[in-house]
């Protein structure tokens, strides 16, 4: 695309007009090029448009909606940043520990590898599920029913685009509530949260837009029932 | 604390001091409360989960929201017509852009009035592709068909738009 025809598509550009190829070709085109002054004040005016409507007062549930998710997740990176100042089963109350179930645990940690071993002893208060799905991917999911908590760890899972995440679901009379985004590393990820074995009925997880989405936006690639 | 240190009060007061605007704009874009809902829940959320990355210059986060808002409004109608998404990445280092830019400067001292004066200064057959885009999310190609005019003349008219537009917001 030459520096006219970029320019002719400016107008247009900067108020995301264009189709997806011609946004791509004039944004690589002006992160090469040094001959279009003034861009960025133009995008900024498109960007002040959104100022324009009226003001409009949201339904209070909205806040209410959201804070919960917040919240929701605050416990769950309080529970994350615990385990990883003190250790993996720092969130478990001592009286609470009990060797199956340790052992059950540790599989988070150790690997799939494992996984089958261990199956063998799950206690009442502990049990794991297997995540399928249309992936290469393979996750387990154990449950501490007595806490509320769950580990899932997959493994296998495939590079994605910088503007896309894996993220878990708990899914309850089909309404899905975020578990958390993925932090894949070496294509393994493991996450700790809440998830209450009476209410959940299954785990899934979906690849969603960089930051997490606040429903699922696409099919799972792995689920399992509770 | 704050945002970027995951404080939900701090999110909460955000919240409080922007969700009308923000709930605004979705609902003109998408013309229904439902819809409009979730697109302010994902626009919060999305700034709640990427804190870390947020400048803290109070108008530049809430020139981000509301350019998120947008996106994710944009990206639901194209959506219920079957066309993709713009495919823009959707990440704050991206949506945030270079600053500063006069759209923190309107989310910092303008009032919606400076804004609604500047468009409403453009000639009509300026401002109604303007509106086309921005508020109805069509491409230039089909706002020439909405409109009847040549494609040409539709990039023509959106280029003096945007134009005038960076002049006038520029100097408020």
């Amino acid at each position: 695309m030459t520096c006219d025809e970029v320019n002719d598509l400016l107008g247009a550009f900067s108020l995301d007009a264009l189709p997806g190829d011609e946004m791509r070709d004039v944004r690589d085109h002006l992160a090469g090029c040094q001959q279009h002054e003034g861009v960025q004040d133009l995008l900024a005016a498109g960007r002040s448009l959104a100022f324009e409507p009226e003001e409009r007062d949201p339904p209070t549930s909205l806040k209410a909606r959201i804070m919960r998710e917040v919240h929701g997740e605050t416990s769950v990176d309080a529970a994350q940043h615990a385990r990883d100042d003190r250790g993996i089963f720092s969130w478990l109350r001592p009286p609470t520990f009990q060797p199956a179930l340790i052992a059950v645990l540790s599989v988070a940690v150790i690997g799939l590898a494992v996984w089958v071993a261990v199956l063998q002893s799950s206690t009442d208060d502990a049990f794991v599920r297997t995540l399928a799905g249309d992936s290469p991917a393979a996750g387990k999911l154990v449950v501490v029913s007595n806490e509320n908590l769950a580990v899932l760890s997959i493994e296998g899972l495939e590079p994605l685009a910088s503007d896309r995440a894996y993220q878990a679901w708990t899914i309850s009379d089909g309404v899905a509530e975020s578990a958390g985004i993925l932090s894949v590393e070496n294509g393994k990820a493991s996450v700790a949260f809440q998830l209450d074995p009476s209410v959940v009925d299954s785990v899934a997880i979906t690849i969603e837009p960089a930051g997490g989405s606040s429903r699922p936006t696409s099919d799972p690639i792995l689920a399992a029932d509770l | 604390m704050g945002i970027r240190k995951g404080d939900p009060d701090a999110l909460e007061e955000f919240y409080d001091r922007t969700s009308k605007q923000a709930f605004g704009l979705a609902y003109r874009i998408l013309g229904n409360s439902a819809s409009a809902e979730d697109a302010v829940q994902e626009a919060y959320l999305m700034i709640w989960r990427q804190g870390s990355k947020l400048d803290p210059t109070r108008g530049r986060l809430k020139s981000l929201l509301m350019t998120i808002v947008h996106r994710r409004a944009i990206d639901t109608l194209r959506s219920e017509r079957g066309q993709r998404a713009a495919g823009a990445p959707e990440d704050l280092d991206y949506l945030a852009g270079t600053s500063p830019d006069p759209a923190e400067r309107v989310a910092l001292t303008m009032d919606r009035e400076d804004v609604r004066s500047a468009l409403g200064s453009l000639p009509a057959d300026q401002r109604s592709p303007v509106e086309l885009a921005f508020f109805n999310g069509l491409t230039h190609v089909e706002i020439s068909e909405k409109l009847g005019v040549p494609l040409g003349t539709v990039k023509s008219r959106l280029r003096l738009a945007m134009g005038k537009l960076r002049i006038a917001l520029g100097n408020v």
